[in-house]
């Protein structure tokens, strides 16, 4: 068995060392700073850039009559073109305005870092920690480009985004194929030890951090642009035990390079027209070994958990004739469930079934710049009491209806 | 146990596909593009017979540019070069038949190159046309 993984180890490093050597080799389409020249194109050629997005956020919880105040996210994005053919990108981000040691709050990160290789302007690879394309949000998360002041609660309880993992990307949109883009991912998988009761398998995700590469997964996604429409269909499968062969006889997990496996699907479909839009989403995540999971780790992960949403949005500049501002209204409802469906050894819990009503308005006095308004009102299953081990005598009632009023800024540049 | 003779087989085997891949997608040619052969300084030159019959519109390809030009036949027999580069991040674009969209952060485009939908902070570069000789001249200096 050793001699196994010191083969396909070898093999591996082979097969990479050969194809950045293929890569390398074939410049013929390389810009040469004189072409460059030619074209007028030479401050595009090399150069590094910085840029950045931001969102802070306030919120009213109604019930609690309680307020909040927070910088969200802040990010500084550095990116360096080495040529037309190799450009590095990066994205650091802060939470939560502070990170300082012994707080429970604030988290610094790395949430891109990778080279992308142009193969021709129709195909790219990537490479390093980099965001798979799965649903809308997690690889288009800038502020200004959703309506909320919160992202979605689907693409962040169900689809766990900003969801980043080390690996190989392909993208690709065929010129023979107007509008139609792929891509194909192949990145390090989760880890189920990590999975928790209310959060699905966020808590499961390495984000770049001492991933285990035993266990691997496979994104992929089509999308079709047709006139004004957008459709896209996204999955992934990847192994979420990526344990030692005597850390899995111990917990009864089945390792290897898909063991223990999680399985997602989604599909998404975007008007996007002048003044008005529209977009709903699906998704669907399934963890067949869910009972062993629990078994090893009694973390209550589900078998089962969906997620959908739909909005809608009119831009009111529309009555004012001026395309470059934008005064939205939009509505959106939400529909998740991060325990479906429980293996024999889980509880359901009914407060993650939880439905959203979001309606609201924002505003961009220019490009780059949002101020957003919403009310969101939360209609969730009641708790299940079993799931309180040493239940607190003097906790707050749960509600299962309640409503927040929540304003903000963003920009993007 | 693999011996040395089946990992080097067995290893070429994994190389060759993503060699023979690199070089098809390379290759990859269709109806609806046209890649410029001759090199006039600044100049991109486009039959105007490549449009085909009912098309108006042509992706453009040229060993100078980064990025792709979409071409485009306006009904009064003018013709727009729209450069397939998102003035974001320099990522590239791709067209449905009413807008131009850029994958990787969302920014979204009309057909005259401006902006629909952020985070793209200005408009797409337009280069300028002519018609000389039956020939679209599309000036990319």
């Amino acid at each position: 068995m050793k001699q196994f993984y010191k083969t396909q180890f070898l093999r591996i490093a082979t097969f990479i060392l050969f194809f950045f050597s293929f890569y390398f080799s074939s410049k013929a389409q390389v810009l040469t700073y004189e072409d460059s020249l030619n074209a007028g194109l030479t401050r595009s050629a090399n150069k590094t850039f910085v840029s950045s997005y931001g969102q802070v956020h306030a919120g009213y919880d109604l019930r609690l009559g309680k307020g909040t105040a927070n910088l969200e996210r802040i990010i500084l994005f550095v990116g360096h073109k080495f040529n037309n053919k190799i450009t590095f990108f990066s994205e650091w981000e802060l939470e939560d305005a502070r990170v300082e040691n012994g707080r429970p709050t604030g988290e610094f990160s790395i949430e891109q870092c990778f080279l992308k290789l142009n193969i021709n302007p129709e195909y790219y690879f990537t490479a390093g920690l980099f965001i798979p394309r799965i649903g809308i949000i997690n690889e288009n998360h800038l502020p200004t480009t959703f309506s909320t002041n919160r992202r979605p609660f689907v693409e962040s309880m169900v689809i766990p985004a900003t969801w980043r993992e080390i690996g190989l990307g392909f993208y690709g949109s065929p010129r023979s194929m107007p509008g139609f883009n792929f891509s194909l991912g192949l990145v390090n998988g989760l880890n189920s030890q990590g999975f928790a009761h209310g959060t699905g398998i966020r808590e499961g995700r390495f984000n770049g951090q001492n991933a285990t590469a035993t266990n691997i997964a496979l994104t992929g996604s089509v999308l079709q642009y047709i006139k004004n429409w957008r459709v896209q269909v996204s999955g992934y499968y990847g192994g979420s035990a990526g344990l030692t062969k005597r850390q899995s006889d111990s917990l009864l997990l089945e390792r290897g390079i898909f063991g223990t496996p999680v399985a997602m699907g989604e599909a998404n479909v975007q008007y996007l027209g002048k003044w008005f839009y529209a977009k709903a989403l699906g998704t669907i995540i399934s963890i067949p070994k869910a009972f062993d999971i629990n078994r090893a780790y009694a973390n209550n992960a589900p078998k089962l958990m969906y997620g959908a949403y739909a909005e809608v949005g009119y831009n009111l500049m529309h009555i004012f004739n001026k395309p470059d501002r934008a005064l939205n209204i939009f509505a959106r409802y939400e529909k998740l469930d991060l325990n479906a469906q429980m293996s024999s050894n889980g509880l359901q819990d009914g407060q993650y079934n939880q439905a959203y009503l979001i309606a609201g308005l924002n505003y961009s006095p220019i490009r780059g710049v949002i101020l957003k308004f919403d009310y969101t009102h939360r209609i969730t299953g009641e708790p299940n009491k079993s799931l309180l081990i040493n239940p607190f005598p003097t906790a707050p009632t749960y509600f299962t209806s309640n409503g927040y009023v929540n304003i903000g800024m963003g920009y993007s540049f | 146990m693999v011996n040395r003779r089946n990992f080097v087989r067995q290893t070429a085997a994994w190389c060759i596909v993503p060699g023979v891949l690199t070089s098809l997608l390379n290759s990859c040619k269709s109806a609806a593009t046209f890649t410029s052969a001759d090199a006039v300084p600044g100049i991109i030159q486009v039959p105007l017979t490549a449009f085909q019959e009912g098309s108006d519109r042509i992706n453009v390809r040229d060993k100078r540019l980064e990025f792709d030009v979409l071409l485009l036949k306006k009904p009064n027999n003018e013709y727009k070069a729209i450069y397939m580069k998102c003035t974001h991040y320099d990522n590239p674009l791709v067209a449905s038949s009413t807008s131009i969209y850029c994958n990787s952060h969302g920014s979204q485009f009309d057909m005259d190159g401006k902006v629909m939908k952020d985070p793209a902070p200005t408009p797409l570069q337009i280069f300028p046309t002519s018609i000389e000789n039956q020939q679209i001249q599309i000036k990319i200096q």
